[in-house]
């Protein structure tokens, strides 16, 4: 299955103690909804997702979130506690 | 109103007796009636929603409507007359189901905090994803450039409803208790994610077995969320 391997990754990975194909699933809604829902966000908000200085902000917000954020704290005090 | 409601057809008789009676049965008629017809107008709606969903608005069509309810179609466009009219009221509907759980769970005079606020408003979308798994299909079916539904959509409910959490994750950015980063972005990231369960469900259930509508994995879901986004519970309170 395609999907084994990133889900091996994600094993690897500094990540919470959930199911991983819902951790995967929560990367597939947040890096999707820029570009599926681009046309609502531009007439929203009058940003262009696709511009990639949007782009890269976004990934930044998902880095810091998933990689190197709250995710990484919490795993850290449930490993110390 | 010159048509008649296929619906009601048959009690026109008990009407008449009961008035001449004059002993309430009449009333009690006219309720179930009126009940009948409420319910009537929400299976119309709900099966209209999944029909918008999967179709789009130009695929969809009442005929089809009237294949998932099992209604005929006369009585469809009693209740509403053209598919135009129909996709608004879907549109009216939905959205006003949002506002009510966001209403209920978080009212304007509440004194959570603005980080609270936003967690109880996004706890509450996703359960309401659940409840409407065809909610997420419906926005991205119309979510096209140059879509004059949408541009209603956005005046008419997005924007209200959006700058209503916009507000508050711009007061929890200023408190230290959510990311800087556009707000806006901040908040499609919560629709993406909040979304994905619903929308991706059959595909989900399809590769791990796991079944997105479970109570117990639409929790450990949000769990997941909240720790990515909401300092740790302990934090809550500095």
């Amino acid at each position: 299955m395609a999907l084994a391997p990133f889900i091996d990754a994600l094993l690897a990975c500094d990540l919470p103690p959930a199911e991983p194909v819902l951790i995967h699933y929560l990367l597939i809604g947040m890096t999707t909804v820029l570009s599926s829902l681009a046309p609502e966000i531009r007439r929203f908000s009058g940003i262009s997702p696709d511009d990639p200085h949007i782009v890269e902000a976004y990934w930044k917000l998902i880095e810091s979130l998933i990689f190197a954020g709250a995710f990484k704290r919490r795993s850290s005090k449930d490993i110390d506690g | 109103m010159a048509r008649n409601d296929p619906t009601q057809n048959s009690s026109a008789s008990t009407k008449r007796g009961s008035a001449a009676t004059g002993d309430g049965t009449g009333r009690k008629t006219k309720r179930r009636k009126q009940q009948r017809s409420i319910d009537t107008r929400l299976a119309i709606l709900k099966a209209a929603l999944s029909e918008f969903a999967d179709n789009g608005f130009d695929a969809a069509s009442i005929r089809n409507i009237g294949i998932r309810t099992g209604l005929q179609h006369p009585l469809i466009t009693y209740h509403f007359r053209t598919k135009a009219i129909l996709w608004r009221a879907v549109a009216e509907h939905v959205f006003a189901q949002i506002k009510k759980v966001w209403d209920d769970r978080v009212p304007a005079d509440s004194d959570l905090r603005p980080v609270d606020r936003v967690r109880e408003e996004y706890r509450t979308f996703l359960h309401f994803t659940m409840e409407y798994p065809d909610f997420h299909h419906f926005m991205l079916r119309e979510s096209k450039p140059g879509n004059p539904r949408l541009t209603w959509l956005v005046k008419t409910f997005l924007a209200p409803l959006s700058n209503r959490i916009l507000r508050q994750i711009r007061a929890s950015q200023k408190a230290g208790q959510l990311p800087k980063a556009r707000p806006i972005l901040i908040h499609y990231m919560f629709i993406g994610m909040a979304s994905v369960l619903s929308s991706l469900g059959a595909e989900i259930r399809k590769i791990s077995g796991i079944s997105p509508d479970d109570p117990g994995i639409e929790e450990e879901y949000w769990k997941l969320i909240e720790r990515a986004f909401f300092k740790d519970p302990d934090d809550r309170d500095k």
